[in-house]
């Protein structure tokens, strides 16, 4: 069904990310913190932990707990957003912690809270998915110990042709929004989902297309960790 | 932004006993893996004061729909369309773990991937619900109260919903004058297509479909896929705390579809058994 | 010595960087079937003597405090110290430290003290202030009756104003 030569709105070929820009470490505060230019969308995330649990009530003996949130900015978006927590902001935080969980080696810290924020200074297609790398590459910043980083990218469809990376005009007008996150190493997807109309070989296609727009959020994240940490210390020595 | 809730208890020995049933392919309740528990669908529950009506019930899972259609004025920026918004709730009822307050984080999931399954399937044709452009269009309000809550609330609501839609009319309107009035006549909503909503969960390396409610307390990952009648996928969403491997998913997507038409098949049957 | 010159020096968390039979997994790393895998983003140490890897991180903010660690903090009753500092560095994660059983408590309720971490059963934080360590012991401290300034009087503070004494086990570096 698909043809490589239809047009995507913007120039971009099917199978090419946004310009993506990754920075670890730009909150001085912050154990850990990240920010994602990904296309328009401008994303900051923060880790702090681990620490004190409060309520008490949600410590567990064992192992740590997450805590995420994801927060829009009220000028973030085209007609201003109500500041106030929408259920949509609610389900986001959830997948995401439910994302990023896996990768982190909770047992490690016992009795304790991670807390990820997540603030989206300026919203565009696919937020959920450049909030988890950059929350990712905080946790990493952080030094909270993880089994993996985990990346995320989303695949669609716009107009009858299976794309990566769809932005938010591509959604507004495509019929398919595929968002996945993977841990790189271990191919474990931990977040998955779907919203649009795709048969058996557009689904299969886009879960492969997710696949590749993952591996390369995964090399961004490492040379963002890698930029702020070596470059600047000890120079090209290794290598 | 609770990250650990009041969560289910599930004793050590059931929780072995599901591992090693699951290890030799089986289950507590002597189902296969990819089985579905006993789904009894009956509608014109509510016939006084909604639309439509539904019950479902999914094993020991039971789930109420209502629906109104009343009018509203519509979105600015959709002046042609009319309006569909789909909310469940857990109600206290439900289960020891649930207290009334506002809505907590898993029933938004809920509520909202149930929303999304039919928003997207197409099951309404929007476009169909305009009375008078820019002034008037129905608004058709969805509401699904989990009564029981034995697991797999996902599909329940799902089949809720959807059989409530099939079931639902709809008063009609005339414009003279410039002016709309009601006519005494009923109309059947616009429906184009009939979603079904699967859910799977793992537990181990097991896949296994349509979990109790101690098999998703268990699960380490889950993950509800919807289907509409061309077979096509208009919705998913994966819940908890683990994942699934690309293998695994291509082996659900396919096992979806075939399972989804069963469903369609005995929704359709309540929906002819009940008009 | 080529071996590990072959083997990664920077990694991210999930890298591989060997398999058990070589090497012993270490601070930073953990093992999944048998395969290490870094834990942390930093340089990577092989030590060929003790056969044993670890992985350094740039930085430590978000650790918890390790055996032989120690710990300063102000104690919120008999038993639970808040932690302030972490050898030395400051710790924002508002950890809670209990403190081991002693025969006699030589210190009291709102006294800023450093002790040393003992044990982490059961993700517990178990600390105890060592009497053989100079730099154990109540760094600052105020009256227990009348909570005004205290001064240092031979083994114990007493009181400027009521004149309260109370023995308690000062640091080398007690600050009044």
């Amino acid at each position: 069904m698909s043809k490589n030569n239809i047009e995507r709105i913007s120039g971009r070929a099917p199978d090419e990310l946004r310009n993506v820009s990754i920075k670890a470490g730009v909150i001085k505060n912050a154990d850990g913190s990240a920010l994602i230019e990904f296309g328009k969308n401008k994303i900051m995330a923060a880790v702090f932990g681990p620490k004190e649990v409060h309520p008490k009530h949600m410590m567990v003996s064992d192992r740590a707990i997450i805590k995420c949130r994801y927060h829009m900015m009220p000028f973030s978006t085209d007609t201003r957003k109500r500041p106030n927590i929408s259920r949509r902001e609610i389900e986001i935080s959830k997948v995401i912690r439910e994302a990023l969980q896996p990768a982190i080696i909770m047992e490690d810290y016992p009795r304790t809270a991670i807390e990820i924020y997540i603030e989206i200074l300026q919203s565009d297609g696919g937020s959920r998915c450049a909030a988890i790398n950059a929350a990712s590459t905080a946790l990493a910043d952080a030094g909270i110990n993880m089994r993996d980083l985990v990346a995320a990218c989303a695949a669609g469809k716009v107009n009858g042709q299976v794309v990566l990376d769809v932005d938010d005009t591509e959604d507004k007008t495509g019929e398919a929004d595929m968002p996945i996150a993977l841990l790189p190493n271990t191919g474990l997807i931990t977040l998955f989902q779907l919203d649009g109309n795709l048969s058996k070989e557009e689904f299969d296609k886009a879960l492969e297309l997710g696949k590749t727009g993952c591996d390369k959020l995964y090399k961004l994240q490492r040379d963002a960790l890698s930029e702020k940490y070596f470059n600047d210390k000890n120079g090209n020595k290794e290598e | 932004m609770p990250a650990v809730k009041k969560r289910r208890i599930v004793d050590s020995i059931t929780k072995e006993s599901i591992i090693s049933n699951l290890a030799n392919s089986t289950r507590l309740d002597e189902r296969g893996l990819l089985d579905y528990r006993n789904l009894e669908i009956e509608t014109k529950i509510l016939k006084d004061k909604t639309n439509g009506s539904a019950r479902v019930k999914l094993g020991e899972s039971e789930v109420w729909a209502g629906i109104k259609v009343e009018t509203a004025n519509p979105f600015p920026d959709t002046p042609a369309e009319g309006v569909m918004t789909c909310n469940a709730e857990r109600l206290p009822i439900s289960s020891q773990y649930i207290e009334p307050g506002p809505p907590d984080e898993d029933t938004i999931e809920l509520s909202r991937v149930s929303d999304r399954g039919i928003r997207e399937s197409g099951m309404i044709d929007v476009k169909e619900l305009c009375i008078k452009e820019g002034e008037r269009v129905y608004s058709v309000y969805v509401d699904v109260a989990v009564i029981n809550d034995d697991g797999n609330l996902f599909d329940a609501v799902a089949y809720a919903a959807t059989t409530a839609l099939l079931m639902s009319d709809m008063n009609k309107f005339t414009i003279e004058d410039d002016e709309i009035k009601m006519l005494d006549e009923k109309q059947p909503l616009p429906i184009k297509s009939v979603p079904v909503s699967t859910t799977f969960a793992k537990i181990g390396d097991k896949i296994i479909m349509d979990p109790n409610a101690d098999e998703e307390e268990m699960a380490t990952a889950r993950v509800t896929l919807v289907t509409d009648e061309n077979g096509k996928y208009v919705s998913a969403q994966k819940g908890k705390p683990g994942g699934f491997t690309f293998d695994e998913l291509r082996e659900i997507s396919v096992i979806s579809k075939e399972k989804g038409d069963e469903i369609r098949i005995k929704i359709r049957e309540a929906v002819k058994n009940g008009a | 010595m080529e071996n590990s010159n072959k083997r990664k020096e920077r990694v991210i968390p999930g890298d591989e960087l060997a398999v058990i039979e070589e090497y012993e997994s270490g601070k930073g790393t953990h093992t999944i079937d048998g395969q290490i895998h870094s834990s942390v983003f930093g340089k990577t140490k092989f030590d060929n003597k003790n056969k044993s890897v670890e992985v350094k991180g740039p930085r430590s903010t978000s650790e918890l405090p390790q055996v032989n660690d120690q710990v300063e903090g102000v104690l919120e009753n008999d038993k639970t110290l808040r932690i302030k500092k972490i050898n030395g560095k400051i710790s924002f994660g508002s950890l809670v430290g209990l403190m081991a059983k002693t025969k006699m408590p030589n210190w009291g309720t709102n006294d800023y003290i450093r002790a040393t971490v003992v044990s982490l059963t059961n993700g517990i934080t178990h600390i105890v202030v060592k009497n053989d360590n100079d730099d154990d012991g109540v760094i600052r401290s105020t009256c227990n009756m009348c909570a005004d300034r205290v001064v240092k009087v031979q083994k114990g503070v007493k009181c400027v104003s009521c004149g309260f004494f109370k023995y308690k086990k000062l640091a080398a570096d007690f600050q009044g």
